[in-house]
This record gives C-alpha cells, sequence and structure tokens, in this order.
C-alpha cells in the first residue's frame, strides 16, 4: 500500500511539473521514466494499473493525434518486465532470449517508450512516400523532437535503476516484486 | 503457477489499459473530453500553485544572470510604461470625447422630455445607465490546444474561485481594454471601438482553471455587428450572429440581403439591449454572397486563429448592480 501511494504521489508530481513548466521540460522527459520505473519497480498489475493510468491522464491533458504510449507501454511491460521463473542453471541461462544486462532495462525500456511518444508529435501533414521526405522531413523532425527529451529522460532512468537496486540490497522491496538476478 | 498466474493478471490489466488508451484516442476526437480535462486540469492545480510560489526569487539568483535580467526587465518596463503612457493619452481624449457625448445626450433627452412630458420614462433609462457595469481580470494560460496548428482550447489558470462563470468573453492582452490602434483618426461625435480581440467565451469554468471555447469553434455563436471605416470616422451596421466553423473562418449570419455589406468591413460585438457595452473585436469580413433566403453569407477571418502566443488574457465581465433600495 505504501508503494502505492509513493508511486501515485510520484506520478501527480511529475504531470504538476510537466505541466507548469512546459518551457524548461519537454514532454514527458519526467513523465516517461516515472512511469516505466512504476512498471519495473510492482512488475504486477498494479504497477500496470497506476502507470497505465498516469499515462491516460496525461493523454487527456495534453493529446496528440493518438495516445500511442498509453496504448503500447503497457503491453510493452509485460513483454518486458513480467515475472519469470528464477533460472537454476547456466544452461537455462543460455536458451533465455533476452540476454539485456539488468542494469540497462529501464533506460532502454526508456527509450523505447520516448520514441514511441514521440512518433506521432511528428507532422504528417506532407507525408509521402520518397526517401527525401523521410530523410529530410521526418528525421530532422523527429530528432529534433525527441533529443531534448532523451537527454533528461535517459540519465533519470539510469538514476532510478540505482535506486532500485540499492533498495533491493536493503530490503525495501517485495521479494516477488524482485527481477530474478539469476 | 504463481508466476503464470501473475503474468496472466498482467496481461488482462495491460489488454484493458490499452483500450482504455484506444477509447481515449477516439473520444478525444469526439471532443468528449471536455469536462474531464477541466477536472484533471484542477486536480493539478494545487501542485502548479506551490510551484508558482516556490519559484526562485530574483535576489538569489547569480549576479550576472541578476545583471542580464535587469536589463530585459527594464526595457521591459520602458515599453510597457510607453505603452501605458499612451493608453493614458487615448483614454483622456477619449473621456473627453464621451463626457462631451453624455452631455449632448442629456441635453436632447431634456429637450425631448419637456416636449413629451415623459419624465418617469427618461429618468429610468438613465438610472439603467449604472445598473450594468463591466470590469475584466486577467488570467495566465496554462496551455493551448493539443494538436498543432488546430486551434482547439485554451485553458486559463482563474476559475470559479475567481467569480468566473461560463459564457464570459474572453479577450487577448494583460492590458487596458482599448483600440487596436485606430484612435488617433477618431473624429468629434464618433463612436469609438474600445473593445479588445475577442479570444473566445468561458465554455466551463473549474474550481481553478476555466476552459476556453475560441471564436472559431464550430459550437460557439455570439451577437456580433458590421461596423465600416470611412474618413468620416466609424459606422455600424447590421447586427447578426457570428460562428465558428472549425476551419479557421468564422461565419457571419442573420444579416438581411437589404443592408449594406462589403469585404474590409470589420465585425464587433452587439451592444446588449441598448446599454453602453465595451465593444470587442472579432475580426475582417473576407467573403460576402447572397444566399436564396434573403440573407447575405459573410466569412469573417478572425483577428486571433492562432492561441500558441498567447499568454495571457483577460475576461471580461458584466455585473448587474442593484439598485439601492
Amino acid at each position: 500500500m505504501k508503494s502505492i501511494v509513493v508511486a501515485v504521489g510520484l506520478i501527480w508530481m511529475v504531470l504538476v511539473l510537466e505541466i507548469s513548466w512546459p518551457e524548461h521540460l519537454p514532454g514527458g522527459c519526467l513523465l516517461l521514466p516515472v512511469v516505466c520505473g512504476t512498471f519495473f519497480w510492482f512488475r504486477s498489475a498494479t504497477g500496470i494499473l497506476i502507470a497505465g493510468a498516469g499515462l491516460l491522464i496525461d493523454a487527456i491533458l495534453r493529446p496528440t493525434t493518438v495516445p500511442l504510449s498509453a496504448v503500447l507501454l503497457p503491453i510493452l511491460s509485460v513483454l518486458l518486465c513480467s515475472p519469470r521463473p528464477v533460472i537454476s542453471s547456466y544452461a537455462q541461462l543460455l536458451r533465455r532470449w533476452k540476454l539485456i544486462p539488468m542494469a540497462l532495462e529501464l533506460p532502454l525500456f526508456v527509450a523505447i517508450a520516448v520514441c514511441v511518444d514521440n512518433l506521432l508529435r511528428v507532422s504528417f501533414h506532407d507525408f509521402s512516400f520518397t526517401y527525401e521526405w523521410y530523410s529530410n522531413r521526418f528525421g530532422a523532425s523527429f530528432w529534433s523532437s525527441l533529443s531534448p527529451v532523451l537527454i533528461i529522460a535517459v540519465p533519470v532512468s539510469g538514476l532510478t535503476t540505482l535506486l532500485f537496486r540499492t533498495a533491493d540490497e536493503l530490503g525495501l522491496r517485495r521479494l516477488n516484486s524482485r527481477p530474478s538476478y539469476f | 503457477m504463481h508466476h503464470e498466474q501473475s503474468r496472466t493478471r498482467m496481461w488482462v490489466t495491460a489488454v484493458c489499459m490499452s483500450l482504455a488508451g484506444v477509447a481515449i484516442g477516439f473520444a478525444d476526437r469526439a471532443g468528449t473530453l471536455t469536462s474531464s480535462r477541466t477536472i484533471l486540469q484542477d486536480l493539478m492545480s494545487p501542485g502548479r500553485i506551490l510551484l508558482l510560489s516556490i519559484r526562485q526569487p530574483a535576489s538569489l539568483q547569480s549576479p550576472a544572470e541578476n545583471a542580464s535580467t535587469q536589463t530585459v526587465d527594464s526595457q521591459v518596463l520602458l515599453a510597457e510604461l510607453r505603452t501605458s503612457e499612451q493608453q493614458r493619452r487615448q483614454l483622456i481624449i477619449e473621456n473627453a470625447r464621451l463626457s462631451h457625448q453624455l452631455k449632448t445626450e442629456f441635453s436632447h433627452q431634456k429637450v425631448i422630455r419637456s416636449l413629451t412630458g415623459d419624465v418617469d420614462m427618461a429618468d429610468g433609462a438613465s438610472e439603467l445607465l449604472e445598473l450594468v457595469r463591466q470590469d475584466s481580470l486577467s488570467a495566465r494560460v496554462i496551455r493551448h490546444g493539443g494538436l498543432d496548428g488546430r486551434l482547439r482550447d485554451l485553458m486559463i489558470d482563474a476559475g470559479s474561485n475567481a467569480g468566473i462563470t461560463r459564457s464570459e468573453i474572453v479577450v487577448d492582452g494583460p492590458g487596458l481594454l482599448v483600440e487596436k490602434g485606430h484612435h488617433q483618426h477618431v473624429a468629434a461625435g464618433d463612436r469609438v471601438l474600445t473593445g479588445a480581440v475577442v479570444v473566445g467565451r468561458i465554455a466551463q469554468a473549474g474550481r481553478w482553471v476555466s476552459l476556453v471555447q475560441p471564436v472559431t469553434d464550430s459550437e460557439f455563436k455570439s451577437r456580433a455587428q458590421i461596423m465600416r471605416r470611412t474618413d468620416d470616422g466609424a459606422f455600424y451596421g447590421a447586427e447578426g450572429f457570428i460562428e465558428g466553423t472549425e476551419s479557421g473562418i468564422c461565419r457571419m449570419t442573420g444579416v438581411p440581403y437589404t443592408e449594406s455589406v462589403a469585404v474590409g468591413d470589420h465585425v464587433v460585438t452587439a451592444e446588449v439591449d441598448g446599454t453602453e457595452s465595451l465593444r470587442l473585436y472579432f475580426g475582417q469580413i473576407t467573403e460576402a454572397r447572397f444566399l436564396n433566403g434573403g440573407q447575405w453569407e459573410i466569412e469573417v477571418k478572425p483577428e486571433i486563429t492562432e492561441l500558441t502566443p498567447l499568454t495571457e488574457v483577460r475576461i471580461i465581465r458584466t455585473k448587474i448592480q442593484e439598485p439601492a433600495p
């Protein structure tokens, strides 16, 4: 219950910050790391519910063409951070399809989330299937909107990973929520 | 087994949240999220007010930052001072002209009363002038409409706690309600356009925030009057209704074909039941053609088509003052 209250409070504070200072904080630069962090901290349906609600509120407050992050991130979170059986042998470990280092899981997920979130913020008014359009218009617009968010979001997610690991070491997280560190 | 159950629950929740996201996308397109957006902005307001109150004071900034800020501040203040001085002079001129007009009106009324003997009605009319009072309230723009290039909605940080109610007119700018730079050419005896540009009206007033319905919204409708500027001053023409069309252009309806309408005429707010209310500016007529029903179909290009540059607006409030018993 305590962690639920903290997560809800944190998401509310981040939403307030981003809405109050849009000139300083690009959209999603703090919200996405916090939301992804919530997915990773709980690793349960509760986490998806809280973080998903945060994304839905953000989609209402700051509407885009399609609320892609609110639609896709909950599903991606199940694929990436659902609990798995503990790996007991080295052979099982080698058979595992996902061999991303634990410390990089959250920053990678945040980077994907930022890309997904920014995908539909690009103007598609002059859309065409030409290479020139992709390389000149889409590429430039996409990267220019992506880079300021990534500059803030990725370090924040790295710090969050560090905090999670510290919390695990200190025993502040429930055992069934912890990832399997082999 | 436990992992499998947990994964199933996660999948069910994730799919439900995704479906909710899709539903929100469709609901937003249909425009049914307006009230929930106001409620959510209201929920964010305590935090926003707290953040505004704990912003870094100027004395805590670094000396270099402080110096540059002071230079910018002094420039801004100087510009504001010049504008205010100009506005003050304009208002003095206008005040003198209006006093003169009022005296003339009263003398005319006295003559009419002495001729007709209708003393009570005229006294009632002079009292009526004081029954309606208009004032304005400044509000900061919290956020503009969501999609680029679409003038959809505007959220401001004044709500029912500041006495804002639905349908109140919202105009642009932080300053006084003055005309858009044509005061100098007004001759004595002309009626002066003293209104600012109409941005929209309050669609929904929350406790701390309000949602503004822009003039180009399809549901926007207001009484308006055509005004023509000539070398001899401004002349008011036909009255009708101005409506938004979602396409960035407004439409004026209800003007009979017998009225004179020309491209380039201006459209301002109409007087309310003959009371001397503020005249606010809507835009300029860009196209006018006859309809089969014996009416004009008039296209009006609103003065404000993009809400993005707006940082501060003013809300015009009309108060009815009850006469003393």
